[in-house]
């Protein structure tokens, strides 16, 4: 694995058996049901940047992050964090050196934070769980610094999360997230349960925090307007699969998977499009994805091929698409 | 931890919605007075009274069968009357009660330590493991908790002898109320931690490397432990009732150590031939302890209840 | 004449901490075939205000003052069994979670015959086929089908579909639709939204959009009126509030919603948050937050007014005198 890069990923699988109980499936002759929730993903993300993953509700883009943390194991394929130095799935002693240093932050402001613990235990969980203080002053002082790096004031240790706005509660996800200094953060759709100028507020924030602290960040999201303002890179997802990877300037001038397009085209926005065709359909069930590329059934541009043959991810130009119309 | 002072943790306690709610509501308030006379009466009965009812050398039956005070024939020394051996009712009343909240208390201490544990294990990590613990807890509940406390009471009769059967009699009365009730807090706790362990806390502690009896500890049961609490209330009335059930019964405490179940069985035998104190008075301040300890449960259960808010 | 007159809604919540303003003086007006969205973050009362003018605001709220016109006939303080008649009748409304909107026991056919046949003297063979023709009218294939279906088994987008053809079924002259399309997907947000814009032009229904999110009301709405704190802080053309906002809080609004192709580092946001129900200060509630306060924000409350050469209204006093305050 290159030395500059944070993460690979290499033909990640996660599929879940979500088949009905065995004396079911036995009595009703019932195929076994498996849920490709990612299937084949290949990216990688340099040190210092942030790749950000766009998609539906369904696409798969809360499973990777979450494998990528480590909280589900992968099917099949590769994960590499950090210059290969932990790779998942991993051994035990190398799991608590990659988990300090890759951290996440959740979408839920209201289910991520211990209704039972004060605001200071939550933040400190991480430096007592790797030993980063010395004794208690010590972990007052870090805690203290990290409230005020968020924008909160040392008093707000004392407080529980019911006291707090989801705003604020993002802030304090955010605090204990970077308090076992982590080099990589993941970052599960953080603003999308927040008012408008609240995200705003936390995206600058963030932003700010990846200058001073040179973190890298995966950052999955499914609004674009958000997405193009905090990536570097993008990677468009569709029932499991990517899409389209390009580099942002190239996104949204030059979108080139049909499914990239038909997302740009789709997002209400501000202008207020004048009369466009929505995209007719909804998203598959991922249980039962259409055969060959997933988007076939919706496609414009469907061929023959389209239906029998899954597309690869191939360069054109600065991006990498996965389309048998495009070439 | 943060040192937080005491004096703005009483008063955070004081501004509290719970304490708030609380001094709203009668019914609450009062419930909750009468268990506190009920705790501080019983327990201090030696200092309130003078008569030592179960120790058969203080009784003379010369003062078998007097009235309460108020009627003819009644003495104030015995306020609410003898029974058939002399003993003072009100007196009998006290130390009773002694037996049946250190029951119904401490069965239910039991039962909860019995229940949490397994009810979060079986929630946290569903599959095989719920299975075999919730059948488990199912087979059991198919059996009345009274027919449970009997087996293991008779069983207990068999095993130690007569004497050695009266000293541990409270001991196994516990046991065996406190084995048959666990399946509840076990479903209560289940079900809590099968909602707790999807939210993101748990996996934010997960990702970093919390051992699972951690996770277990610290974060899953402080956040079940307000339902099941509420309900252990309600289950120490229920204890108090099914201790008082077998003592009544005569399989419960021994003669040595009545509880207010044996007192109205005592009393049972003496309601047709008018010595009705006998009875009535156990049987009058059972209820009302019963009824006091539910009260106090429903008010917990309302107050807690987010959708009434 | 407007069809739905809200004049001076005020909805209060007396708690055990002093009685809590959570709708102050908001007037609106919607005419037949119109959108008006009613856009805000959270807490800010737009739901309350959709909910009072239904009559289902939950206890201990309760409309403390002001009145809700309906084609001219005051509802403000219905008796419950007079506003369950207008309710499904002459006003439709849409709830954000299609799943819970549903019940889940009873097919879609029954559900929507009998809203039909509540408020409409149909024969039950008369209702079934007017709940074909609505299910087909929003976009449902095969109705003649889906009838027999539950909710469970359609899609998200189709069973908002079905929410949208119960609340039009007795040809309502008013839809409140709150969030009708957070809980949906991108793709699909979309598709409701142009049949919602369908549905009011050719009907002539007068919608109230309630939302947070400014993309959606861009759509789909023909005016906007934009809440801050349970009151109003601007009213006006849709795409005017959007290109040329007056108020400084909507002004600050547009401005930090990522847009794509800025190219911004820092988006531009307004400082601190909006003051919660408790704690809401004595004169304008967004003063403490604004660039542009002055004294007389601090100790009086801008009534809404007209921006003079504008078909606006905002409530700043950057755009009124002193002596116009009522």
């Amino acid at each position: 694995m290159h030395e500059n890069l944070m993460l690979d990923v290499q033909s990640l699988k996660i599929h879940f058996d979500v088949s009905s109980p065995f004396v079911t499936r036995a009595l009703k002759r019932l195929p076994k049901a498996v849920l490709k929730a990612v299937d084949g993903l290949t990216f990688s993300i340099a040190k210092g940047q942030t790749f950000s993953l766009v998609g539906e509700s369904g696409c798969g883009k809360s499973t990777v992050a979450r494998s990528v943390a480590g909280l589900y194991t992968p099917t099949s394929g590769e994960i590499h964090v950090n210059s290969g130095a932990t790779q998942r799935p991993a051994k035990r002693e190398q799991l608590k050196n990659t988990s300090r240093a890759v951290q996440m932050i959740f979408q839920d402001p209201y289910a991520s934070l211990d209704p039972r613990w004060r605001v200071h235990s939550i933040i400190a969980e991480p430096i007592r769980a790797f030993g980063l203080a010395k004794d208690e002053k010590d972990e007052k002082y870090q805690v203290d610094n990290l409230l005020e790096q968020v924008g909160l004031s040392p008093d707000d240790g004392t407080k529980f999360p019911h006291e707090f706005s989801g705003g604020q509660r993002q802030r304090i996800s955010i605090a204990r997230a970077l308090s076992s200094k982590p080099d990589f953060l993941i970052c599960d759709e953080p603003t999308s349960a927040l008012d408008v100028s609240v995200q705003a507020q936390i995206l600058n924030l963030m932003s700010h925090l990846q200058e001073t602290l040179g973190l890298t960040y995966l950052f999955i999201s499914h609004d674009l307007a958000v997405i193009d303002h905090m990536s570097d890179h993008i990677g468009v997802m569709y029932l499991g699969r990517l899409c389209e990877i390009t580099p942002k300037s190239e996104l949204f001038k030059n979108p080139l998977h049909p499914y990239t397009k038909l997302l740009l085209e789709t997002i209400p926005d501000l202008k207020g499009k004048k009369s466009r065709a929505p995209l007719e359909g909804e998203v598959p069930n991922p249980i039962n994805p259409p055969t060959g590329c997933t988007f076939h059934p919706r496609c414009p541009f469907a061929t023959r091929r389209c239906i029998t043959e899954q597309p690869i991810l191939r360069s054109i130009g600065k991006s990498q698409v996965a389309c048998h119309a495009i070439e | 931890m943060t040192s937080i002072s005491f004096g703005k943790k009483w008063a955070s306690l004081l501004d509290h919605d719970v304490t708030y709610s609380f001094l709203h509501s009668p019914t609450a308030i009062i419930a909750a007075f009468v268990t506190l006379c009920f705790f501080i009466l019983s327990f201090g009965a030696p200092i309130i009274t003078s008569y030592t009812p179960f120790d058969p050398e203080s009784l003379d039956l010369m003062d078998g069968f007097i009235p309460p005070a108020w009627s003819p024939n009644g003495e104030v020394a015995h306020f609410l009357g003898t029974d058939g051996q002399g003993r003072d009712i009100l007196a009998a009343i006290l130390y009773g009660t002694q037996v049946s909240l250190t029951v119904g208390l401490l069965s239910v201490v039991l039962s909860i330590s019995i229940g949490i544990p397994l009810g979060i294990i079986a929630g946290y990590f569903g599959g095989i493991v719920d299975t075999a613990i919730m059948r488990i807890a199912d087979v059991q509940l198919t059996i009345p908790p009274i027919l449970i406390a009997l087996m293991i009471d008779g069983v207990a009769r068999t095993v130690f002898t007569h004497s050695l059967h009266e000293v541990v009699a409270i001991p196994v009365l516990i046991v065996s109320i406190g084995i048959a009730s666990w399946p509840q807090y076990a479903r209560i706790s289940r079900s809590g931690a099968m909602v707790e362990r999807k939210k993101d806390y748990i996996a934010a502690a997960r990702l970093i490397q919390t051992p699972t009896h951690l996770i277990l500890i610290r974060h899953i049961v402080p956040n079940v432990f307000g339902p099941t609490l509420i309900v252990a209330t309600i289950g120490v009335a229920v204890a108090i009732i099914i201790e008082a059930t077998l003592s009544f019964l005569g399989v419960g405490v021994p003669p040595t150590a009545p509880s207010l179940g044996t007192l109205i069985r005592i009393g049972n035998d003496f309601i047709f031939s008018g010595e009705w104190w006998i009875t009535f008075f156990p049987a009058f301040a059972l209820v009302l302890l019963v009824l006091s300890v539910n009260l106090i449960g429903d008010w917990l259960r309302d107050t807690f209840n987010p959708k009434l808010r | 004449m407007a069809v739905l007159e809200v004049i001076n809604l005020k909805v209060e919540f007396p708690t055990r901490r002093g009685v809590l303003t959570a709708v102050d003086e908001v007037s609106l007006s919607i005419d037949a075939g119109e959108i008006l969205g009613v856009v805000g973050e959270s807490g800010a009362g737009k739901s309350l205000t959709g909910a009072a003018v239904v009559g289902l605001l939950e206890p201990p709220g309760e409309v403390a003052g002001g009145q809700v016109f309906l084609q001219g006939r005051d509802i403000t303080h219905l008796p419950e069994n007079e506003m369950r008649q207008i309710r499904g009748d002459q006003i439709g409304v849409i709830f954000q979670d299609p799943l819970t909107s549903l019940n889940p026991l009873y097919t879609i056919g029954r559900q929507l015959t009998e809203t039909i046949l509540t408020h409409m003297k149909l024969s039950p063979a008369q209702a079934k086929d007017k709940a074909i023709s609505l299910l087909h009218e929003v976009g449902i294939p095969a109705p003649e089908m889906r009838l027999n279906a539950f909710p469970h088994e359609f899609s998200g987008g189709m069973r908002q579909r079905v929410v949208i053809a119960l609340a039009l079924c007795c040809d309502p002259s008013v839809i409140i639709a709150d969030e009708p399309t957070t809980a949906l997907d991108v793709s699909v947000q979309a598709q409701i939204i142009a049949l919602l814009k369908k549905l009011a032009k050719e009907k002539g229904v007068a919608m109230m959009l309630v939302t947070h999110d400014m993309g959606v009301i861009a759509e789909a709405a023909d005016r906007v009126a934009v809440m801050y704190s349970g009151r109003l802080a601007e009213v006006g053309d849709v795409r005017k509030v959007i290109d040329e906002p007056k108020h400084p809080y909507t002004v600050g609004l547009m401005g930090s919603i990522p847009q794509i192709g800025q190219n911004l580092k820092k988006l531009p946001n307004i400082p601190g948050s909006m003051p919660r129900l408790n704690t809401r200060p004595l004169g304008c509630a967004f003063e403490s937050r604004c660039t542009k306060s002055s004294e007389i924000c601090k100790t009086k409350i801008p009534a809404l007014s007209s921006v003079p050469e504008e078909n606006r209204q905002a409530a700043c006093w950057l755009f009124q005198e002193e002596n116009e305050y009522a």
